[in-house]
C-alpha cells in the first residue's frame, strides 16, 4: 500500500523530514527517491534551517537540493586543528595567495608562518621583539608572487614616543628562510600597510595630525641586501624625518582616525548583469559575480579609512614611482579622489573582494546623542555589527545589501573587526568569540565558528580552498576549520 | 432537554451508516459546500472509499480536537506549526490500530480532506522513518526495492555527504 500512495501524499509526510532521513530514504525505492529529492521539499527545509526567505536559487546553483549540500557539506564548519604557539593575543590571519601558508600576527610579538596541511605545521617563527623591540605585530599580507611578506608592527615604549605610537614594517623574504630585508617606519600604525606591486609595499606617514603621507617602499634588490644583523629598526629620527620611504602622496586628513590602508586592482569592464533578473533582484545579481579579475585591465586605487572612521577614500594611483622625485603622477589635489561618506557610522574593518572589485566593510552605528556635536556623537556605538558593500567600479555602496547578527561590545575608538569573502561566503569576525559567515547571495547566516571567548580578531579563507578557513582570536588560538567534505578526506587511514 | 443537534449522514464501504454533528462535519473540508444539501437530505452520502473502522476514528479524533484553534495561514506560522511535536493523545491514538489503520486513516483525511488530522498523522509516519536504515524502512513499509545492486551502491555514494 505504502508504495502505491500518490506522490503528493509522500510529499506531506516526508516534509516533516529532517535533511540527514530526506537523503537516507533516497535509498528506500525509486518512488520515494523521487520525492524525497522534490525542490519543494529543500526549499521549505532551506527557510526552516537557514531561514532564506528567497524563492529562487542564487544564480549559477542547480537546485535547492545542492545548495543543502553546499552548506551543510562544503562550509568551513568543523574545527580541525587548534594552534596554541602564540602566548597572547592572535592579532590577525593572512593566507599566501598561493594559498599554501598562512601567516599570524601577535601581542607576543612574533610572527608566525604556517604550512598548510594535516595537521598545520609551523614554518616559521620571529620574534620581532628580540630582533627589533617591537612590542607587538598586528599585521601581515604577502606579495603577489608570494616570495615576500609585509609584517606591520608597534613599537610602544620608544624613546621618542610621543603623539602616536611608532608603526613599523618588514619584509620578511620567504624564498631566504624568512630573512628580514628591509624595515620600514609606518604611521600611524592602525592604518596598517599593503603591497602596490611586486616589489613596493605602502605604508603611512604621518608627522603631525591632519596630514598623512603615504610611502612607497621598495624591496631592495638581492645584490644590495644586508644581512639579518645589519637590518635594525631604523633610527626614529630617521622615520621622523622620512627619509625611509619615497613620499608618494599627502592627504590632509585626521592620522588619529585613519585605518587599514589597502591597495586595489579595480576590474574596469563593468561586468555585465546576471540576465532575466527583476529590479529586487538586481543588487545581489551585482555582488554575485564570480569572474576572476585577469589582471591586465585594472584601476588602481590607494584605500583607507579616514574621518571619524565614517568615510572611506579612493584615491586612484598610477605608476608608483620609487625614486624620491615628486611623484607628480600620484599627487593628491582637490576632487582628485573620491570619498564614500558614513556619517553616523563607525566603520571598523574593510577587505576586498577576491577579484577587487568589491569592498566589504564592517560598520556599528553611533548612537545619537543630542547635546554631542560632530564626532563626538560616535563615543557611543551600538553593538550591532554589520557589513556593507562597495562596487569599486561605481564607487557606491551597493543598496539594501547587509550581513548582520554579528556583534561588537568595545567603545570608541573601537577594534578592527577582520571580514573576508570567498565566492559564495561574507565571513566575520566578532566580538562575541565567534566568526559568522553569511551566504553572499542570500544573506542568510550559515554557521557561527566558535573561540573560547574575547574577539575574533583575524579571519581568512585559504583562497585556493573556500571549504578551509582559519581565524584567530583573544584566546590566543588559531583554529583551522574545514567543511564536512575536507574532514571526511582527513580521516586517518587505517592501515592494520 | 433533547437539545437537537443538526447532523448529516455519510455511509461508509460497508454500507453502514453514520450520523455526524454537524460541528464535526464541518472540519470535513470536502463537505463544506455540500453541507446544507446534506443537511436537508435524508439521504446518506455513500464514500466508498472509507471504512467504517476508519470513519469511527476520525470522528473520535474530531470530536477531540473540536476546540482546536484553526491551523495558521501565513508561511511564518506554519513554519512554526510543522514542527510542533505530536501530542501523546495523539501518537497513541494513531497508531494504536496498526499501521494499515494508519494508512486508511491518513487515505481517508485526504479524501474529506482534513487538514488537522493529515498534517499529525503525517507526523506520526515521519517519526516512524526517522533515524531508520533503508531496509528497515523498506520492512516496516512493506515496501519493495526496485533499484539494482549498481543503482544502489550509487545511491548510497551519493547519500555519503550526510553520514556523520
Amino acid at each position: 500500500m505504502w508504495q502505491d500512495i500518490p506522490d503528493t501524499w509522500l510529499l506531506e509526510i516526508f516534509q516533516y523530514l529532517k535533511f540527514q532521513d530526506l537523503v537516507n530514504i533516497t535509498a528506500v525505492c525509486k518512488k520515494w527517491q523521487r520525492v524525497a529529492l522534490d525542490e519543494t521539499l529543500w526549499r521549505k527545509l532551506m527557510r526552516r534551517i537557514y531561514n532564506i526567505k528567497n524563492t529562487e536559487l542564487a544564480p549559477g546553483k542547480d537546485s535547492w537540493y545542492s545548495e543543502y549540500k553546499r552548506f551543510y557539506y562544503h562550509t568551513p564548519a568543523i574545527e580541525s586543528e587548534v594552534l596554541t604557539d602564540h602566548t597572547d593575543e592572535v592579532l590577525d590571519v593572512a593566507f599566501s595567495h598561493n594559498g599554501k601558508y598562512v601567516c599570524t600576527t601577535s601581542k607576543d610579538c612574533t610572527v608566525k608562518v604556517w604550512e598548510i596541511g594535516f595537521p598545520t605545521k609551523l614554518k616559521y617563527s620571529a620574534d620581532l621583539k628580540e630582533m627589533l623591540e617591537w612590542s607587538l605585530t598586528q599585521y601581515a599580507v604577502f606579495n603577489k608572487t608570494d616570495d615576500y611578506l609585509l609584517v606591520c608592527g608597534v613599537n610602544i615604549s620608544g624613546p621618542y614616543y610621543s603623539e602616536f605610537f611608532m608603526g613599523h614594517g618588514a619584509i620578511f623574504d620567504m624564498t631566504q628562510d624568512f630573512t628580514i630585508i628591509r624595515v620600514m617606519g609606518m604611521n600611524p600604525p592602525h592604518l596598517f600597510a599593503d603591497w602596490a606591486d611586486t616589489e613596493v609595499c605602502l605604508g603611512g606617514y604621518a608627522t603631525n595630525h591632519d596630514h598623512l603621507t603615504i610611502n612607497s617602499f621598495k624591496v631592495p634588490d638581492k645584490r644590495n641586501r644586508r644581512n639579518i644583523e645589519t637590518v635594525k629598526t631604523p633610527d626614529p629620527q630617521e622615520i621622523l624625518d622620512n627619509t625611509d620611504g619615497n613620499r608618494l602622496c599627502t592627504f590632509y586628513a585626521d592620522c588619529n582616525h585613519t585605518m587599514n590602508l589597502m591597495v586595489a586592482n579595480v576590474p574596469i569592464k563593468p561586468k555585465p548583469l546576471m540576465p532575466k533578473c527583476d529590479i529586487n533582484r538586481n543588487a545581489n545579481s551585482v555582488i554575485y559575480n564570480r569572474d576572476r579579475n585577469n589582471g591586465d585591465t585594472c584601476i588602481k586605487y590607494l584605500i583607507f579609512v579616514a574621518g571619524v572612521h565614517d568615510c572611506i577614500i579612493l584615491h586612484e594611483l598610477k605608476n608608483v614611482k620609487t625614486t624620491k622625485d615628486f611623484d607628480e603622477a600620484n599627487a593628491v589635489r582637490p576632487f582628485s579622489y573620491d570619498v564614500i561618506r558614513r556619517p553616523g557610522q563607525y566603520i571598523s574593518g574593510m577587505k576586498l573582494s577576491h577579484d577587487h572589485r568589491y569592498l566589504y566593510f564592517n560598520f556599528r552605528e553611533a548612537v545619537k546623542e543630542e547635546e554631542n556635536e560632530e564626532w563626538e556623537d560616535y563615543l557611543h556605538l551600538k553593538e550591532n555589527l554589520q557589513v556593507n558593500v562597495i562596487d569599486l567600479q561605481t564607487k557606491q555602496i551597493i543598496p539594501d545589501i547587509v550581513y548582520e547578527g554579528h556583534k561588537g561590545f568595545s567603545e570608541y575608538p573601537a577594534w578592527y573587526i577582520c571580514l573576508d569573502t570567498s565566492d559564495d561566503i561574507v565571513a566575520s569576525g566578532s566580538e562575541e568569540a565567534k566568526a559568522y559567515l553569511w551566504d553572499k547571495y542570500y544573506r542568510c547566516l550559515i554557521t557561527t565558528l566558535q573561540h573560547k571567548e574575547g574577539v575574533v580578531n583575524g579571519l581568512e579563507f585559504n583562497p585556493k580552498d573556500c571549504e578551509t578557513m582559519v581565524t584567530s582570536g583573544d584566546d590566543q588560538t588559531i583554529r583551522i576549520w574545514r567543511s564536512r567534505n575536507r574532514m571526511k578526506s582527513l580521516q586517518p587511514v587505517d592501515f592494520s | 432537554m433533547n437539545k437537537i443537534v443538526p447532523q448529516i449522514k455519510l455511509e461508509t464501504y460497508e454500507k453502514e451508516v453514520f450520523e455526524i454533528d454537524l460541528d464535526i462535519a464541518k472540519k470535513f473540508g470536502k463537505l463544506v459546500p455540500v453541507l446544507q444539501e446534506l443537511l436537508n437530505d435524508d439521504k446518506p452520502l455513500t464514500i466508498k472509499t472509507i471504512n467504517s473502522g476508519t470513519l469511527k476514528k476520525i470522528i473520535t479524533w474530531c470530536t477531540y480536537h473540536k476546540d482546536d484553534p484553526l491551523p495558521p495561514e501565513d508561511d511564518d506560522n506554519k513554519m512554526k506549526h510543522s514542527t510542533e511535536e505530536v501530542s501523546s493523545w495523539d501518537d497513541k491514538f494513531l497508531q494504536e490500530d496498526g499501521q494499515a489503520a494508519l494508512f486508511d486513516l491518513i487515505s481517508a483525511a485526504h479524501t474529506l480532506d482534513i487538514d488537522g488530522l493529515l498534517d499529525v498523522a503525517c507526523k506520526v509516519v515521519a517519526t516512524m522513518i526517522k533515524g531508520k536504515a533503508p531496509e528497515e524502512i523498506r520492512k516496516v513499509f512493506n515496501i519493495k526495492n526496485d533499484f539494482t545492486q549498481q543503482e544502489e551502491d550509487q545511491v548510497r555514494k551519493e547519500n555519503d555527504w550526510c553520514e556523520d
